[in-house]
């Protein structure tokens, strides 16, 4: 096995969370500075509409996303896969809708597209060294912890369970569905945020 | 009822700087009510207010003789916002298309109130081309018309007539005539006074209070002004005397 074997898979979700985190963010922001966001308040919709509204509208797209990604790593980069694609898929997937709703979620502090920049630092880069793909244990004990906040470290996980060591639903079950409580979690954040534009 | 919108007693503070003081002031149905004040004043602030994306500080705000916000209340009004707020990466009619369903206009009725509402504003041969490529006035008509398109009972325009040439200016002042006619209770901001002129009912604002209020002919009439500006100008200075 390659080290492109190894690192691969954690490629692979790092490149999905790192864009969709970017595009989501920076156009719900541009909702916000363009108006339209207000605009929306003042019809009735609710909160909760407008954020799942979003995630769905989005999804579509990084379902697609995810699919070109993980079919250009098999095929093309020809990336050992020892699972089923449809599993890489499904978590690749969860991992976007986490990114997702994580950052919608950021753009309400933000004001303008270079802050949301300025996030990726915050918020990216440090998954890069806490999601396993260099060793946690080498780490100082008290930074250790931080992996467990962190979704790349949960998809980068499963990916790895499935493409290397050939895990099925059994595997990685467990991090799919934390990462849909993280979706979930963002998600409710988001609609709580805004909140700050309208009360209902 | 015939009260559609009464404030009572609404001040707003953003932080410490205090924006709107004790307004108090009622719009029946049917009228044209004018809010007039210099940029500044608190027009958009109050009228957000409202149309339930601000709430007050203190007082409260009712439309239709319930307290705002209120989602339900929402269907009934239009609010055109004074920055336009379109989608620049779509055309004209997605955009109208996008509002029109939000409203839980579908099939035919939408196409319809879309058509209607586009010819209203004279944009109906512009619908194909992308927002981003309509001029200042152009984006203030789409506006006026995604606005107007769920035939609201309640109608909120902040400045809705910037940027827009005197005739098709007034063709938008007939329609809002007629659509007030029909029933509809229509609240407009402006800071032109020959618009001003046209509203049924005025509120003066100025640096967060409301100076004065009444038709514009009693306004005329109480200052022995010939002009609005005349009567704003005297109302504003009795303000400062004191
Ligand atoms: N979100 C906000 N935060 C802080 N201050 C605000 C906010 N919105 C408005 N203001 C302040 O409230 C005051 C009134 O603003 P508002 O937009 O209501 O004026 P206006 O009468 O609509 O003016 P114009 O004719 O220029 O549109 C201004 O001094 C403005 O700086
Ligand atoms: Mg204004």
């Amino acid at each position: 096995m390659e080290t492109f074997d190894y690192i691969g898979p954690f490629l692979i979700g790092f490149f999905i969370f790192f864009f969709v985190f970017l595009i989501a963010g920076v156009s719900f922001l541009r909702e916000r500075t363009t108006g339209t966001l207000e605009r929306l308040l003042a019809t009735p919709l609710r909160r909760w509409e407008m954020v799942a509204g979003y995630v769905l509208g989005f999804g579509i797209f990084t379902v697609i996303q995810s699919a070109i990604i993980v079919a250009f790593a098999i095929f093309v980069l020809d990336i050992m896969m020892a699972g089923s694609i449809w599993f890489v898929v499904l978590i690749t997937l969860m991992l976007a809708v986490t990114a997702l709703s994580l950052g919608t979620l950021l753009s309400a502090f933000a004001k303008n597209e270079l802050q949301m920049i300025q996030f990726i630092p915050i918020v990216v880069v440090p998954q890069v060294f806490f999601s396993g793909l260099f060793n946690i244990e080498t780490m100082a004990d008290w930074l250790q912890p931080l992996s467990y906040i962190m979704p790349l470290t949960y998809g980068g996980e499963a990916i790895r369970d499935v493409m290397i060591r050939g895990g099925g639903w059994g595997q990685i079950y467990d991090e799919v569905l934390i990462l849909a409580g993280f979706s979930l979690l963002f998600m409710t954040l988001n609609v709580l945020a805004l909140k700050k534009h309208r009360k209902l | 009822m015939n009260t559609v919108i009464q404030v009572s007693d609404v001040s707003k503070n953003f932080g410490s700087h205090i924006v709107l003081e004790k307004i108090s002031l009622q719009v029946n149905r049917a009228a044209i009510y004018g809010l007039l004040g210099p940029s500044g004043a608190g027009k958009t602030t109050l009228v957000k207010m409202i149309a339930g994306i601000e709430t007050p500080t203190k007082g409260s705000i009712k439309v239709l003789d319930t307290l705002m916000p209120n989602l339900h209340n929402m269907t009934k009004i239009g609010f055109m916002a004074q920055s336009d707020a379109l989608y620049g990466e779509l055309s004209g009619k997605e955009n109208l298309e996008f509002f029109a369903s939000i409203y839980g206009l579908k099939g035919e009725k939408q196409k319809e109130r879309i058509e209607h509402a586009a010819s209203l504003v004279n944009l109906t041969e512009f619908l194909k081309k992308q927002v981003h490529q309509y001029s200042g006035g152009m984006k203030r008509r789409l506006s006026l018309a995604a606005a107007i398109l769920h035939e609201p009972q309640i109608l909120i325009l902040d400045e809705p007539t910037v940027g827009i040439d005197p005739v098709l200016r007034q063709s938008i002042w007939n329609e809002l005539y007629k659509l007030s006619e029909n029933g509809t209770t229509i609240l407009v901001t402006t800071h032109v006074m020959d618009e001003a002129e046209k509203c049924s009912q005025l509120g003066m604002l100025r640096d967060g209070r409301l100076i004065a209020s009444g038709s514009p002919r009693q306004l005329k009439e109480s200052t022995s002004s010939e002009t609005i500006e005349e009567a704003f100008l005297y109302y504003g200075g009795v303000r400062h005397e004191n």
